[in-house]
């Protein structure tokens, strides 16, 4: 019986995870500041709806991509999203698994709320120019 | 010596175990707001497969392959979606084509090759979406999956590992012992 973990296994586990934190970290330092940010909803891959952050908004999107003013916890397929003090929230919605409700407030600028069996999509955009382009030129 | 109606057996009976941890993961709120974000328990009987002795019924990547398929199928219809099936069929194929490359190179252990597993998982269906489901804003869970997918699989090979040494004793080659 050969020893269970070899010394590949253990490289296989720490460098994904190590490369993981820097992709994380990276992102995060791309993603300070959305001053004068958007909120742009995707259904299907197709831009359905597009808010500033800072406006204050509620609005529902069905599943074909349909987009409603108001909350509409009536219709089917549907996910209620809030604008609210800069920062965007998937409120509620009729998907199997609520994953884009627990996912909470977005505010920073390339974070996203996806819902996954309504194939939406909730990302924030634009903003300021993140540091990082400035140090990269 | 083991049948081939054993083989059969076995094949069905984890088949049978993998659609339970299926229904375990389903019901699991495991995941924090991160979509595809899974345990990936079921792959426990596909490691598990893959490790059992290839030159009978059940066993080896051939049979690892067809339990994965008919899992993806009932599981699919029972716990999720059409939309859900496409998904899950594109990571665990893609893990399977992988974890048998990784464990056919002989460098690695049970553990290795259930990471890989678990990474090139969730990989795909990081592409899957990205691609086929035109979902642009998945690209930011990149590295949370990345990470998960490591550190589920590691689990997933460490459980494997210390599962298998009884499964070969009931299943395996039985030249060993009457």
């Amino acid at each position: 019986m050969p020893r269970t973990v070899k010394r590949a296994d253990l490289i296989l586990f720490f460098l994904p995870v190590i490369a993981g934190i820097v992709l994380a970290v990276g992102c995060r330092m791309y993603g300070e500041a959305a001053d004068g940010g958007m909120v742009r909803v995707y259904s299907d891959g197709r831009l359905v709806a597009e808010r500033a952050l800072s406006d204050d908004a509620t609005f529902s999107v069905r599943a074909d991509g349909e987009v409603y003013e108001d909350a509409r916890p009536g219709e089917t397929e549907y996910n209620i999203i809030v604008i609210r003090d800069g920062t965007c929230a998937v409120i509620d919605a009729d998907c199997p698994d609520g994953i884009c409700i627990r996912r909470g407030r977005i505010s920073r600028r390339g974070e996203s709320i996806v819902c996954l069996p309504h194939k939406l999509v909730a990302e924030i955009a634009g903003g300021e120019e993140p540091e990082v382009d400035t140090v990269a030129q | 010596m083991r049948s081939k109606s054993m083989g059969v057996a076995l094949a069905g009976l984890l088949l049978a175990a993998a659609l339970i941890l299926s229904y375990v993961e389903a019901s699991l709120p495991f995941f924090f707001g991160v979509p595809g974000m899974k345990l990936g328990l079921p792959n426990l009987a596909v490691v598990l497969l893959l490790y059992l002795p290839p030159d009978r019924t059940a066993g080896g990547a051939r049979a690892a392959l067809t339990v994965n398929v008919l899992r993806i199928l009932i599981a699919g219809f029972l716990f999720g979606s059409l939309f859900g099936i496409l998904f899950s069929a594109a990571g665990a194929l893609a893990s399977l084509l992988v974890m048998n490359a990784v464990k056919r190179t002989g460098h690695f252990g049970i553990m290795g090759v259930s990471i890989s597993g678990g990474l090139s998982h969730n990989l795909a269906q990081l592409l899957v979406a990205c691609l086929i489901a035109g979902l642009p804003g998945m690209g930011y869970y990149a590295p949370v999956l990345i990470i998960a997918g490591t550190v589920t699989g590691a689990f997933i090979g460490v459980a494997a590992g210390a599962v298998l040494p009884y499964m070969n004793r009931l299943f395996g080659n039985g030249r060993n012992e009457t």
